[in-house]
């Protein structure tokens, strides 16, 4: 890698990086340790196909497809990695009210790993159906359909809770 | 205000609310690039010369073999072109066993399937009618590097009584199968009006799922079958039918688009015959490039509670250690400080379990790759020896790497860098951390050392 490429990759990192992680510590469900694993593995992984990547029209649209698979397939290779569900995650550090972001938590890890995914890309990502299913391998219509479940199992979890938080 | 918009809003506040150091971070990724990138420069290598140059001032090392007659040089892996494809009839990979893990063979997946095959393949399997506005996307298709799309075919069917947009996938489910995270079974818990699922087992441990959606406003008329076929090595094949000419209609889409007909042509019967049909092996085969087959929870790594303790009883006399750090990421080891009395050196003693990595071949491990060049000693281990002179761009120094893999699966890296910290420029580390003259221990010792019997324990 050049000097001029790694500063670009430097950069993309450096830039980036805030965000992949806040993305991985929703996927891990607030296990800030596996998200530091995750985007260590996501930018590890841009590194090596950084000339090419890098004269992709969206680097960061790529970085997060990595990110997302990095996080489904690291479950399947260290599935006993992950804390076991009823064991909060830690408090993000600049949380004014932890107690409110844990019970949020707390439901995402209750659901499935993909379940998870297809939420955190739809709705904190901002990323299509299509662009949801592209990233996931699924078909637009299984985003649609996992989207709806997975809505509906967070809404029996904690749909009351939700509303107050709001109103709080 | 929705629930949706209420978890959308408090999604937001919550990821805002994370912060992290970026600077170490930034540095333990430059650093896991770079020993990703020479692993695949030692594997690419090594596929074609036993003994060849990698990367800059790098030789993988021809191996003495204990014990025995003179030097064995690889190439060692050898690739097969088959891979098991269980059939709905019921195989032994169907009882999801671990596979059974043979010295030197690593299945690899099976040739990639083409975009007209895909759509060709689709159009014999529907019933009698037209098919029109053919698209799709082979099995070797475009994707982002390390992680292809799914392929697929789409067609416009009409058989006389309304066209209708089918589309047929294939992607691969988590294994081990978990209901509720694959499109696998019927969640009896969730209930939404407008999804209609049936679920069913089939022979051989394949299972079959409906999901039957009606578009809202329900008077537009708009329904989309899904099936799923999800076979027990995870491979899953969907097809996927509207009563419209358009594919994948979208909540947001679908407000201009009107049906040509009651239901989608295809009854649910239909959609599980033809996706349980042979013709489309050839695309199981082809999907184990990005998964897998097996549980990989059938795999944990070794405990790394005995590393320390069996490099102590290991390391020659004269040659002690410190300054132990644990890394608990993807791949678990432990690091020490080396000191023979002159000078010191890092080492970094990584054991893993590559079961599943030998039982199919897994792109994101790269084991074909990274032991394609090494020997293969008379018990079956492949034993990769290289010794890595890092540019000055990137701080200099030398790299010794001991990489053994036993047939079990067994992988245990003993890598003995010059620099304390292993990097260069732009790892967050100061330069003046490396340099040393010559490492603690040769590279014959990093054998000896990576083929104790001790590490069986």
């Amino acid at each position: 890698v050049k000097q001029a490429q790694l500063d670009e990759y430097l950069e993309f990192a450096t830039s980036r990086g805030s965000h992949l992680y806040r993305t991985a510590c929703l996927l891990s469900g607030g296990d800030v340790h596996l998200a530091e694993d995750l985007v260590q593995e996501t930018l590890g992984r841009m590194y090596v196909h950084w000339r090419r990547v890098s004269s992709a029209d969206n680097p960061a649209a790529y970085a997060h497809v990595v990110l997302v698979r990095a996080f489904l397939s690291h479950r399947r290779r260290r599935s006993s990695g992950e804390r076991p569900v009823g064991d909060l995650p830690e408090a993000p550090v600049s949380d004014a009210d932890p107690a409110l972001r844990l019970v949020l938590l707390a439901a995402l890890r209750q659901l499935s790993p993909k379940d998870r995914a297809v939420l955190v890309l739809r709705y904190w990502e901002d990323r299509s159906v299509e662009e949801t299913a592209s990233a996931l391998r699924m078909t637009a219509g299984a985003v649609r359909t996992q989207s709806f479940r997975a809505l509906a199992r967070l809404r029996a979890e904690l749909g009351s809770d939700l509303a107050d938080f709001v109103q709080h | 205000m929705s629930f949706e918009e209420d978890f959308i809003a408090r999604l937001h506040d919550t990821a805002q609310s994370y912060r992290t150091d970026l600077t170490p971070l930034v540095a333990s990724a430059l650093q896991d690039g770079r020993r990703r990138l020479r692993r695949r420069r030692a594997g690419l290598v090594g596929g074609v010369a036993a003994v060849a140059l990698i990367g800059v001032g790098a030789a993988l090392l021809p191996v003495p073999v204990p014990g025995g007659a003179g030097t064995v040089t690889g190439p060692a892996a050898t690739t097969s072109s088959t891979r098991a494809t269980p059939l709905p009839t019921g195989d032994a990979s169907a009882t999801g066993r671990p596979p059974a893990v043979t010295t030197g063979v690593l299945p690899a997946p099976g040739p990639a399937v083409g975009t007209q095959q895909l759509i060709s393949t689709l159009e014999s399997l529907l019933p009698t009618g037209s098919a029109t506005e053919p698209q799709g996307r082979g099995t070797d298709g475009p994707g982002v590097p390390d992680a292809p799309d799914a392929p697929f075919a789409t067609v416009v069917f009409d058989d006389g009584h309304g066209a209708s947009a089918i589309t047929f996938s294939a992607t691969h489910a988590t294994l081990p199968l978990i209901p509720s995270d694959t499109a696998m079974a019927c969640d009896p818990s969730i209930s939404i009006a407008q999804v209609t699922c049936t679920a069913k087992e089939l022979p051989g441990g394949y299972r079959f799922q409906l999901d039957q959606l009606l578009y809202l406003p329900a008077a537009q008329g708009l329904r989309e079958w899904q099936g799923y076929l999800t076979a027990p090595d995870g491979t899953e094949l969907e097809l996927d039918e509207t009563n419209a000419a358009q594919e994948q209609m979208s909540a947001k889409s679908h407000a201009g688009v009107r049906p040509t007909r009651a239901d989608p042509p295809l009854t649910g019967d239909q959609i599980a015959a033809l996706l349980s049909s042979a013709s489309w092996d050839a695309v199981r085969a082809a999907q184990g490039e990005w998964y897998a087959p097996g549980s990989e929870l059938n795999y944990p790594d070794p405990p790394v509670s005995g590393i320390l303790g069996t490099l102590n009883s290991l390391l020659p006399p004269g040659v002690t250690h410190s300054g132990e750090s644990y890394n608990a990421g993807a791949r678990a080891s432990t690091s020490v400080e080396l000191s023979d009395g002159q000078g010191q050196g890092l080492l970094q003693v990584t054991v893993e379990n590559w079961a599943i990595d030998l039982s199919a071949n897994d792109r994101w491990i790269d084991s074909a790759t990274v032991f394609g060049g090494a020997a293969v000693l008379p018990d079956g281990d492949q034993l990769a020896l290289s010794e890595l002179t890092l540019p000055a761009a990137e701080g200099g120094g030398v790299e010794r790497t001991a990489d053994l893999l036993r047939p079990d699966g067994l992988r245990i890296i003993l890598q003995e860098s010059s620099s304390l910290l292993g990097g260069g420029p732009g790892d967050g580390h100061s330069e003046g951390s490396s340099a040393r003259p010559a490492l603690v221990l040769s590279l014959s010792q990093l054998q000896d050392l990576v083929l104790s019997p001790k590490w069986h324990n």
